[in-house]
């Protein structure tokens, strides 16, 4: 049998006498060589085939596959309803998550500075921290450390007078980076002296509570404090001050100069980056921290090979 | 040639479809591959079923065995299968309705290949020589009728025309006489 799918347009002509002799015998003939076709024909001859009858079986198949295929819609719908009912389900809880996270977060933040700040509070304890704390706070200029304590102008003296809670000055403000030992022994001398007076004065006045208020403006100026003084000196590489070298703080663009012993001073962040410059010396580029001294000793340029 | 390749491209594109309807159970598909057969096993069913209502239901019923008898069979030529499905569901349905019409086993049950496939020149003088001697081995109504259908290529009507014979019966002496050359030739060619 040949495969070939019988044309039905042929067919339908066959019957209504559209088609000549040689058509309708090239039909026949196909018929011959086809049992399914010579069958079809033969039920054609008996009743007759129609291009209604055919859209007629055409649309029966198609309300046949439709019919089924809602059939299996419906069973199958099931599992799909179940599935994106919990899809819809997990998007609202990670909706839900997601709004709550964002509300929670400045909450969260100041918890985490609740946190952090409860070490701080409790320090004081640890001298270690407290000198640390103090170094840095000796190198602020302008160090607002004795917020809430009446300052004491009195010099590098530890005395203190009754009843009144004084601080000693950490520093005075030029002796920026100056040894911090001294210092924290002020700050220990002091601190231990006015904590004996209170004692001794019956004054009442919670040593923590103390601890608390000077840590709070310790914490304010850490805070607030984002400009230190930066001395140094530029050395050539024989240890001769270079004077008028540049000094750039990369970080917000100002320059200085040395003056004629090689020293500069600069307003800087705790952590600057700086570019010492100096015609036929190498750009050295240092960082600085907190209590660094800075002697740039710079190494001059290599010959440019001609 | 040219149609031969053409059926040939229409058997593979409906192989694999029968393919991706096994792999996918897509029924869109599988009313894609049944459709064009639709009249034919209409035809079927008139043939045996003798009724049009019943025909249109046994080609909604033969569309349904498919759905799950192409899943599990291997079918390779779906043309002869489904006609063989197509009468077979015919032939079960009028046993069921108890009903004894005698089914006229005729020649058109019977396979029939055109007999001359041979594209050879030699072997298709051959085989002409055969035929020509078979022909003239056939009855007077059998042989006037394949010649005039055959050789001249006239239709069924024309030949009735020519001869006189009722057209019904011009049809069965050819199918009949096609039966006897094929047989003929086989036997000569052995």
């Amino acid at each position: 049998m040949n495969r070939e799918i019988p044309d039905i347009e042929l067919i339908y002509k066959y019957y209504n006498g559209e088609l000549d002799a040689k058509a309708m015998q090239q039909l026949e003939q196909k018929a011959l060589d086809d049992p399914f076709l010579a069958d079809a024909m033969d039920g054609f001859d008996e009743f007759s085939i129609t291009k209604i009858t055919v859209s007629q079986l055409k649309r029966n198949l198609e309300a046949n596959i439709t019919k089924r295929q809602k059939k299996l819609k419906a069973t199958w719908g099931f599992r799909n309803w179940t599935v994106a009912a919990s899809v819809v389900l997990l998007i609202g809880l990670a909706s839900i998550y997601i709004n709550q996270t964002e509300e929670n977060k400045p909450i969260q933040v100041s918890e985490l500075q609740r946190k952090a700040g409860i070490p701080k509070n409790v320090m004081p304890k640890d001298s270690l921290v407290e000198r640390q704390e103090n170094e840095k706070l000796s190198i602020m200029e302008e160090s607002p450390a004795i917020v809430g304590l009446p300052e004491n102008t009195h010099r590098g003296n530890a005395a203190v007078k009754k009843n009144d809670i004084i601080i000693e000055p950490h520093l005075s403000m030029t002796t920026y980076a100056d040894s911090s030992k001294e210092l924290n022994e002020v700050i220990v001398v002091d601190y231990s002296s006015r904590k004996q007076e209170a004692l001794a004065k019956n004054e009442k006045i919670p040593a923590k509570e103390l601890d608390n208020r000077q840590i709070q403006g310790q914490s304010n100026v850490l805070k607030a404090a984002s400009l230190i003084l930066i001395k140094g000196k530029v050395l050539d590489e024989n240890g001769k001050a270079i004077p008028g070298a540049n000094v750039l703080d990369k970080n917000t663009g100002a320059v200085v100069h040395t003056n004629i012993k090689g020293e500069f001073e600069l307003k800087a962040s705790e952590k600057a980056a700086l570019a010492i410059s100096f015609l036929g010396y190498q750009t050295k580029e240092i960082k600085t921290y907190p209590k660094d001294s800075l002697i740039v000793s710079m190494q001059p340029a290599e010959l440019i090979k001609q | 040639m040219s149609t031969s390749n053409k059926n040939n491209a229409v058997a593979e594109q409906e192989t694999m479809w029968i393919a991706d309807y096994k792999a996918s159970g897509n029924l869109a598909l599988l009313g894609e591959i049944y459709q064009p057969y639709m009249p034919l096993v209409y035809g079927v069913g008139l043939k045996y079923l003798k009724d049009e209502a019943k025909s249109k239901d046994a080609v909604m019923q033969i569309f349904e065995i498919l759905i799950d008898k192409l899943k599990t069979h291997e079918v390779i030529h779906f043309k002869s299968w489904l006609y063989v499905l197509s009468k077979n569901h015919c032939l079960m349905q009028l046993r069921k309705e108890h009903k004894n019409i005698v089914v006229d086993l005729n020649e058109a049950i019977m396979e029939f290949e055109p007999f001359l496939h041979h594209d050879n020149a030699y072997e298709r003088e051959k085989q002409l020589i055969t035929m020509e001697k078979c022909i003239k081995k056939l009855n007077e109504e059998q042989k006037v009728s394949i010649s005039l259908f055959y050789l001249e290529q006239k239709c069924y009507a024309e030949v009735a025309d020519n001869t006189g014979y009722d057209i019904n019966k011009v049809k069965s002496y050819i199918q009949n006489g096609k039966r006897n050359l094929k047989i003929c030739i086989e036997k000569s060619s052995e």
